[in-house]
């Protein structure tokens, strides 16, 4: 037992290059901060007391509601100033100024609106709230600081890039919190392959000419019924694409690759989908967890790791 | 790194791999809810898969009539920011029960079927308009469109 628990104290523990959490956090801040501006429009009708959603009904469909903001803040204007502060919380962690109170708040809101206004909320909102739990309890990423890198080019730092970036390198901290999230973004694209087999409409392959002329398109229109080579290739497509692009991120030789043919895919998805940019810039976000850095010990090194929660 | 750090990472893992799984428990919601895990890994993408012939929707003064997915969503003459669609769209997702209730709560007496296969809501100050787009099984693709008219619908 003893030896058990000692080899998955092992697994989570071991060192993971500390710019990996770095460049999360910039990326999630910056999603995190778009999505916040994004509720701007929607959050008299989702959140305050003058929309849809009563107390009754948030009770109804939410949990922990005792503990959520929206509770207790029901005022459309007071709303608005929260989202105000929350935006600024995001501009302070990406610039990593008190990250871990700003993750915190950031978490306090993700919950609090998530739990809400559960029908406003979207697929990206889940992947945002569930990244912004890993990061909470995570080490920060402290040698990612973009106020730092701006003070020393202010300053005019002696070292160079190479040797900073070397140095920055050698700090190492435990991984778990980045394989929870790789393990939970080969469950987002596995689970949504799986989920569409049984679906008559994935597996012939005319999904993707309802999704056109659905409202979720743009570029919809009657001459998608003269492209059935398009609608089956974009259908099958995108089940193939998401059943590799965990696989290709996840191997060191090829993760470049999944980045982009991941990246493509959302682009797609944003292009052609305008409602759904903010989900594909939460799903590339996810790709940063499995960044390796050239220079620098190996993602998976077998040093054990020995920072704290800091 | 501490201990207890390890086993933490452990249980959050296993209660994200519980999650997959059909038929989560009480416990499970709750503790998803909290975290903020994605708690719907069976509903994720299948959202747009709307199969709106799976559930009805029953009004104040008894009628039903089944709710289709939104074609497009205005409020004085504009198109409704993401969230408010979103919000509207899951009027056709039938994967949520809890939604339901709450749609149905939501629209309750402020819902008027027009008839037909599409129906406009009156929701506060918000109009919706829908349009029917569901499909009809074992009917090809493109019969059943052109039988349709993807534009033609508006009603």
């Amino acid at each position: 037992m003893t030896e058990l628990l000692r080899r998955i104290d092992r697994f989570w523990s071991r060192g993971i290059d500390d710019r990996v959490y770095g460049l999360l956090r910039l990326g999630f801040s910056l999603v995190a901060f778009l999505n916040v501006l994004q509720w701007w429009g929607s959050s008299d009708e989702l959140l305050s007391s003058a929309g849809f959603n009563s107390i009754a009904a948030a009770k109804e469909s939410g949990s922990w509601i005792e503990l959520n903001l929206f509770a207790y803040l029901r005022d459309p204007f007071l709303i608005k100033g929260a989202l105000v502060i929350f935006a600024v919380v995001h501009v302070l962690l990406f610039l990593g100024v008190a990250a871990r109170a700003c993750l915190f708040l950031s978490f306090f809101w993700h919950f609090s609106y998530q739990n809400w206004s559960m029908l406003g909320s979207g697929g990206w909102d889940a992947v945002l709230g569930n990244v912004c739990f890993i990061l909470l309890l995570s080490p920060s990423g402290k040698s990612v600081r973009p106020l730092d890198w701006l003070r020393d080019r202010l300053s005019g730092a002696r070292q160079s890039t190479a040797e900073v970036d070397a140095g920055k390198a050698r700090q190492l901290s435990p991984r778990y919190g980045i394989y929870l999230l790789r393990i939970q973004v080969f469950l987002i694209y596995w689970v949504a392959v799986v989920t569409r087999l049984p679906d008559p409409y994935w597996r012939n392959g005319d999904f993707f000419g309802y999704y056109m002329l659905s409202d979720f398109c743009w570029f919809g229109g009657p001459w998608i019924l003269e492209a059935g080579w398009l609608t089956k290739t974009a259908t099958w497509g995108t089940q193939v694409a998401e059943l590799l692009i965990p696989l290709l991120l996840a191997f060191r030789r090829t993760w470049v690759s999944g980045f982009m043919l991941g990246t493509l895919l959302h682009l797609t998805i944003a292009i052609t989908t305008p409602y759904l940019v903010p989900f594909s810039l939460s799903m590339v976000m996810t790709y940063l967890a499995f960044v390796r850095f050239g220079s620098g010990p190996s993602l998976d090194s077998p040093t054990q790791a020995t920072g704290n929660l800091k | 790194m501490r201990p207890e750090i390890s086993i933490l990472a452990s249980l959050h893992l296993v209660f994200v791999l519980l999650s997959v799984l059909p038929g989560e428990s009480r416990f499970l919601q709750h503790y998803h809810s909290l975290t903020n895990t994605i708690q719907q890994w069976r509903m994720f993408y299948s959202a747009y898969t709307y199969r709106s012939r799976e559930f009805t929707v029953k009004v104040d003064n008894g009628e039903t009539f089944r709710p289709v997915p939104p074609r497009y969503l205005e409020k004085d003459g504009r198109k409704l920011p993401v969230r408010i669609a979103n919000h509207l769209g899951r009027l056709a997702n039938p994967g949520n029960e809890t939604a339901r209730r709450v749609w149905i709560e939501s629209l309750a007496g402020e819902a008027e079927k027009s008839g037909g296969r599409s129906y406009v809501v009156e929701d506060r100050s918000l109009r919706v308009r829908n349009f029917h787009y569901s499909r009809r099984d074992g009917v090809p693709f493109k019969e059943f469109v052109e039988e349709l008219g993807p534009f033609s619908a508006e009603r």
